[in-house]
């Protein structure tokens, strides 16, 4: 089982669509993947229509008296699975803080799905905190949406040292532009010239574009409901990119 | 017309369209397009998937090419590979890697066959909840056709729950349950092969009925061995499977001892025909057998190499193929020859009709005791007679003795204890296991000398291979060394009953008394 987070500091960079997208087509590909939601607003969870509710919330999961097991959902679409955000999740910094190994703990809550599933993402909330820490140390790749501007890359450079700066072992840190508006000069520019000068940023990018909006009115990823879509071709690439990076061990 | 998930069904054909609109009340129903596809459930010819609880469906499209595989399990396992293209019959090797895993412990060395085929319609759809999200699926199945069969696999609605939708899952069940529709109470799998009119489990042993006359009764066990054979023959020749040619060895095997111990019940010019001709189809399958064993056990024996390189042993894999090879187009010219069908032919008539007699002769009630007491005197006598000098044929021998009683153990179950019958054959068993160690042992090390030797000789082996060909001999030296020092403990321990003591075990109480008199006791071997 290999684990991917779709992780930035910021918010609204396109982690969820990226993590619904790229579940989806794991998925379609033969791999059984789970999903979990981690962020409190839910949205992946409202993507594939299940109700955003985990009976004794972040709080029974830290503390072990739930196990992921307990509250997973199929989804509509084969070997796809979605561990659902609960509201609670808004607190499970104090949770994790509260807990023994607390740094340790969301890696704990996975590892026995390893016989069950051979891909886990995870849709992280936009925060440097212990649940942050916690995804660093559970995944094997940490995937960075960075939307095409200077302040972004600043972002991504406090991430990568955050996450450089964590002891023991560390994820393969891939970055990606998301959000590209090739009307843009500058935009396109840097698409040309980021994967180029920085080590971690692949050059597969998606495009600002209104079909990746459309997922919230489909309730669906754009790979399913609009897969001959140039968006749904961005993450086919990603996709293909990532998949890579996971068989080399990355 | 099969998978995973729950059938509903009726024999009303409306009952489904009202579970559908009775569904519909409380979830949004989205139903798909009707379908068709052929459906093929495969098993080895012995049924082991079946008898595992598990179930394999090939299913392709009414204009046939590749097929979708799914495996169901008795836990609720379900895995699908596909699509496939590779025919039936085929053997584990050639199965996708992801069912292999799950059916490597059940299916072993055997094929897989097509067992029930079908052909049908189905409509798949999903109940959704209100804010659109599919909480259970379902499919409509229409009564399927069953290949070469004028019966039909009965349809029905299934209901297949989604992980974390248990609560939908029963209250669908309900809902469908109102609207006149009963749960299968049993599998998919069952109910395509009750359908089809097949023996999911196949026949019984065969065994002697106590109350018929004894003749009558081996002719009609001797007639069952014949119809295992007539069962297995298409099979061997094919090469389905290695043991297909091993049950049909075993039939012959089993004719031989009996026509050996019981054949003076049986006219004696028929024995005098027979038993040359069932030698002969021992000695026609003796050695394929031999080398289905050896190449079957190549892998774990080429692993085990520690002084060269399992690649040293790559020529030995290669001459073991090619005369297995040449023995198997021996075999099969045998199997075909006009020999085999004449052999056939005049056996069969000649027990149907021995078989059909009626008279006033000795049942078999009356002789079980003393054939067993022959047969266990046997085994006693001349195991006490084995010494550490003795030569390995004297063991063999015994293990063909040991094998005689349990055929006879086997056959003759209806007249015995069955408690004392399953400890007796228990017991049996530990000596068995002793001997057919020493045996097979020596015949692996005695083939690897004879194909060294032959390979030397036609310059087909390089130093390496020699080299290592003489370290799985050395091996299997020590394996018989093992068993032969077991040996005596393993007979001390049978031999520590008399004769008459055993068949009290056996048989009631009035059998074990009027005992023909033997050895009192039987020591240990040496």
């Amino acid at each position: 089982m290999r684990v991917v987070a779709t992780y930035n500091i910021k918010g609204g960079v396109g982690k969820t669509s990226a993590a619904v997208n790229l579940g989806y087509l794991a998925a379609r590909d033969g791999l059984r993947t789970l999903i979990w939601d981690l962020d409190p607003q839910g949205s992946a969870t409202y993507l594939f229509r299940v109700k955003p509710k985990v009976k004794g919330g972040g709080k029974a999961l830290v503390a072990g008296r739930r196990t992921l097991d307990e509250a997973i959902k199929e989804t509509d679409f084969d070997r796809l699975d979605l561990m659902p955000a609960d509201f609670s999740y808004r607190n499970l910094d104090l949770d994790l803080d509260s807990s023994k190994r607390p740094t340790d703990r969301l890696r704990r809550l996975v590892a026995p799905l390893d016989d069950e599933y051979e891909l886990v993402i995870l849709d992280c909330p936009p925060s440097v905190s212990l649940v942050s820490e916690n995804v660093v140390r559970a995944s094997h790749v940490l995937l960075v949406p960075l939307i095409p501007a200077v302040l972004s890359l600043r972002t991504f450079d406090q991430l990568t040292e955050f996450v450089a700066g964590l002891p023991g072992r560390t994820p393969t840190v891939l970055a990606f532009l998301s959000m590209v508006d090739r009307r843009k000069k500058a935009h396109r520019d840097l698409v040309e010239r980021l994967p180029q000068e920085r080590e971690f940023v692949v050059p597969e990018a998606i495009p600002y574009l209104s079909v990746v909006e459309q997922m919230a009115l489909h309730r669906a990823p754009v790979a399913a409901f609009a897969p001959h879509s140039p968006a749904a071709g961005a993450y086919e690439d990603l996709w293909a990119r990532v998949r890579s990076g996971l068989a080399d061990g990355r | 017309m099969g998978g995973p998930g729950v059938l509903w069904s009726s024999p009303q054909p409306s009952a489904v369209s009202a579970a559908l609109r009775a569904l519909a009340d409380t979830y949004t129903v989205a139903m798909g397009r009707p379908a068709a596809a052929w459906r093929t459930w495969l098993d080895s010819v012995d049924r082991r998937l079946y008898r595992a609880g598990m179930a394999l469906t090939a299913t392709a499209g009414v204009d046939g090419g590749a097929e979708t595989l799914q495996l169901c399990g008795p836990d609720g396992m379900v895995v699908t590979a596909g699509p496939d293209t590779g025919g039936w019959p085929r053997l584990l090797g050639g199965l996708p890697a992801e069912l292999r895993p799950r059916l490597e412990p059940v299916l072993g060395v055997r094929a897989l066959l097509p067992v029930v085929r079908v052909s049908g319609s189905s409509v798949s759809g999903r109940l959704l909840d209100a804010e659109g999200k599919t909480v259970l699926r379902l499919v409509y199945e229409r009564p399927a056709a069953i290949a070469g069969s004028p019966a039909r696999l009965p349809g029905g609605l299934r209901l297949v729950p989604l992980r974390g939708y248990a609560t939908a899952a029963v209250r669908a069940g309900r809902i469908v349950q109102g609207a006149g529709l009963v749960r299968a109470d049993r599998s998919d799998y069952a109910a395509a092969l009750a359908a089809a009119g097949v023996d999911p489990v196949g026949t019984d042993p065969p065994v002697l009925r106590p109350e018929l006359p004894a003749d009558a009764a081996v002719a009609s066990v001797l007639l069952s061995f014949l119809d295992e054979m007539d069962a297995v023959r298409d099979g061997t020749i094919d090469d389905v499977d290695i043991e297909f040619l091993h049950d049909f060895r075993v039939a012959v095997r089993r004719s031989r001892s009996v026509v050996r111990l019981l054949g003076d019940l049986l006219p004696a010019d028929l024995v005098a025909w027979v038993t040359p001709e069932l030698k002969w189809l021992g000695d026609l399958t003796a050695s394929s057998r031999d080398l289905d064993v050896h190449l079957e056990e190549f892998p774990s024996l080429a692993a085990g190499v520690s002084s060269g390189r399992p690649e040293d042993l790559a020529p030995m894999a290669v001459r073991l193929r090619r005369l297995r090879a040449s023995e198997r187009r021996r075999l099969v010219r045998g199997l075909r020859s006009p020999r085999y069908e004449r052999w056939r032919d005049r056996w069969r008539t000649a027990l149907a009709e021995l078989a059909g007699r009626d008279g006033d002769r000795p049942t078999v009630q009356e002789i079980s005791t003393e054939r067993l007491a022959g047969a266990y005197r046997r085994v006693l006598r001349r195991g006490a007679r084995i010494t550490p000098a003795s030569p390995a044929e004297a063991l063999h021998d015994l293990r063909k003795r040991c094998k005689e009683l349990r055929y006879l153990l086997e056959i003759f179950a209806p007249v015995l204890d069955p408690d004392g019958a399953r400890a007796a054959v228990k017991e049996l068993k530990v000596l068995q296991d002793v001997l057919g160690r020493f045996q097979d042992s020596e015949a692996q090390r005695e083939a690897i000398y004879a194909l060294a030797a032959d390979m030397m000789a036609s310059g087909d082996a390089e130093v390496g291979t020699i080299l290592a060909m003489g370290e799985i001999a050395a091996r299997q030296q020590e394996a018989m060394h093992t068993a032969r020092a077991e040996f005596a403990a393993a007979f001390a321990s049978f031999g520590r009953l008399p004769v008459g003591r055993r068949l009290a075990r056996l048989t009631p109480a009035p059998t074990g008394a009027a005992l023909p008199a033997g050895p009192a006791t039987v020591g240990a071997a040496r």
